[in-house]
């Protein structure tokens, strides 16, 4: 291995190393840092350990499952409105006058602010979760369309029309692979937000779901779960944007090629 | 080249177009009264200074364009909208950048009712007249201009439109690729009788292909000269008579 390959890692190791130090050393007690070790064992034992072994034993898997269910009815509703509604605001001068200013005035609220209402509205637990990433996930997602409808210029339309594509076929045909590039970007900010968001609606005191994991475990005093949920997240985050793109790519020729 | 002689309808009429850009009746016409014709297998090359309105016939007759007076037939038949019977070659790259060189000429067909074996032979045969087999499946942005022009021209000529229109299509080539283009162009419009409307402002051009030059004249707004050539092909470019055609058309451009 040399050392160009080496340098992305070079940064994780390092942050290793200071967490061990601090934690081994006693400057920070192990109710506020646990060590790597600690953290390691807690993480184990929350994923494959048999219920019964600790208060988190072998809960991943529901977790994990809960907490799927709600990126993903989120972000797919997000998904749903966000790209038609951006690719036809970017694209007819109408529509985007009609909704701008509403969309524009909307995405100014901070998301938060729409977690007492929702709790109001649906009160604890999916429903509240589903609405709160829906919401967050929708703006990129919308702005980023409207933006790749936007950026197709009129000649490819032109191009089109004298090969014989009909204008509904266009928008298949021509108007989404000349936007993906756009949309990608869009549905993977979409997506990171999601995960932002579903951890607000989790800690409002849903049973299930990662993000109640770490409440819980705030509640309960362990921190090395806070640390097991938050690496958890982290990395499920991670799998979920290389799933997008990845599918992505296998149903469109222009994800692939021009991604 | 001319099939019909003095055929009862030409293949392309445009009788009194008139067309501006601005909106209000102040703003000068582009055109004004143009009329002209073209008549089947019929090279017509239409010259003109910048900002002519070349480009505007060129838009009006493919449809992108609806002109404010005047008619625009094809065949008789007044022209609505755009259609593969009127297929563009741009000045600029219009090729589909996330589709290969063989996708990118197989476009037009996708919507037809054509079995997927007789496209697949079309775009194979295509691919061939205009040399391109060893670059089927590269990418728009791996090709040279003369290359993507080619592809362009490909992707037309493989839905065989009754008319071909040229925007300067080789305007960006440099020059040894435009006269290989343009030795292409000539070759295939006469193996296909294909009846072909070239704007160019470059007056060899118009003389290398052309069998009938029209000269659009910017400050009537309609054509202002017209000259046959009558040439014998392939046109030789040290020829006296070649050099004769280029400085009579370059005259016409002169202010």
């Amino acid at each position: 291995m040399n050392g160009r390959a080496l340098l992305p890692v070079l940064l994780p190791i390092a942050v290793l190393a200071a967490w061990t130090a601090l934690s081994s050393s006693g400057l920070a007690p192990a109710y506020l840092l646990p060590g790597p070790e600690a953290v390691f064992e807690a993480g184990v034992r929350y994923v494959f350990g048999a219920p019964g072994q600790g208060p988190y034993a072998g809960r991943f898997l529901t977790d994990l499952m809960a907490s799927l269910g709600r990126v993903f009815a989120g972000f797919g509703l997000a998904a749903l409105f966000g790209i038609p509604l951006g690719l036809c605001s970017g694209r007819v001068v109408t529509v985007n006058r009609l909704f701008s200013s509403t969309i524009g005035g909307l995405r100014a609220v901070p998301g938060i602010c729409w977690l007492p209402l929702a709790l109001i509205w649906f009160g604890i637990g999916f429903r509240t979760t589903v609405f709160l990433v829906a919401l967050a996930a929708f703006f990129p997602i919308y702005q980023n369309a409207l933006t790749g409808a936007r950026s197709v210029a009129p000649i490819y339309y032109q191009a089109g029309a004298m090969l014989g594509v009909s204008r509904l076929r266009g928008v298949f045909a021509i108007l989404l692979p000349l936007a993906m590039p756009n949309l990608l970007t869009g549905l993977r900010l979409g997506m990171g937000i999601s995960w932002a968001y579903l951890v607000l609606g989790e800690l409002t005191g849903v049973p299930d779901g990662l993000g109640a994991v770490i409440m819980d475990a705030r509640m309960l005093g362990q921190t090395d779960m806070i640390l097991v949920g938050i690496l958890l997240i982290a990395l499920v985050g991670r799998l979920c944007d290389r799933l997008l793109v990845g599918l992505l790519r296998v149903c469109s020729k222009s994800a692939r090629r021009l991604g | 080249m001319n099939a019909g002689g003095q055929a009862a309808t030409p293949l392309l009429e445009l009788v009194g177009l008139g067309h501006r850009f601005g909106r209000s009746e102040d703003d000068p016409p582009v055109l004004d009264n143009l009329s002209l014709r073209v008549d089947h297998g019929e090279i017509v090359c239409l010259i003109g200074r910048s900002g002519s309105g070349k480009s505007t016939v060129l838009g009006i007759v493919a449809g992108f364009l609806t002109p404010e007076r005047g008619r625009c037939l094809l065949a008789g038949a007044p022209v609505t909208g755009s259609g593969p019977d009127r297929c563009v070659v741009f000045q600029e790259d219009a090729l589909f950048p996330w589709l290969t060189v063989r996708e990118n000429i197989g476009f037009g067909l996708r919507g037809t009712a054509w079995p997927r074996a007789v496209i697949s032979h079309e775009v194979d045969r295509f691919l061939a007249l205009v040399g391109l087999e060893a670059y089927a499946d590269y990418l728009p942005r791996a090709l040279s201009g003369g290359m993507k022009q080619r592809v362009a021209l490909a992707r037309v000529l493989v839905r065989a439109p009754r008319i071909l229109l040229m925007d300067e299509p080789f305007g960006a080539l440099d020059p040894h690729t435009r006269e290989e283009m343009q030795e292409l162009l000539v070759r295939l419009a006469g193996q296909h009788g294909q009846t072909v409307l070239f704007v160019t402002h470059d007056v060899a051009e118009a003389v290398s292909l052309a069998d009938r030059v029209l000269m659009l004249d910017g400050q009537s707004g309609r054509i202002g000269r017209e000259l046959a050539m009558d040439l014998a092909r392939p046109r030789n470019r040290t020829d006296r008579e070649f050099h004769r055609s280029c400085a009579l058309l370059q005259g016409w451009l002169r202010p």
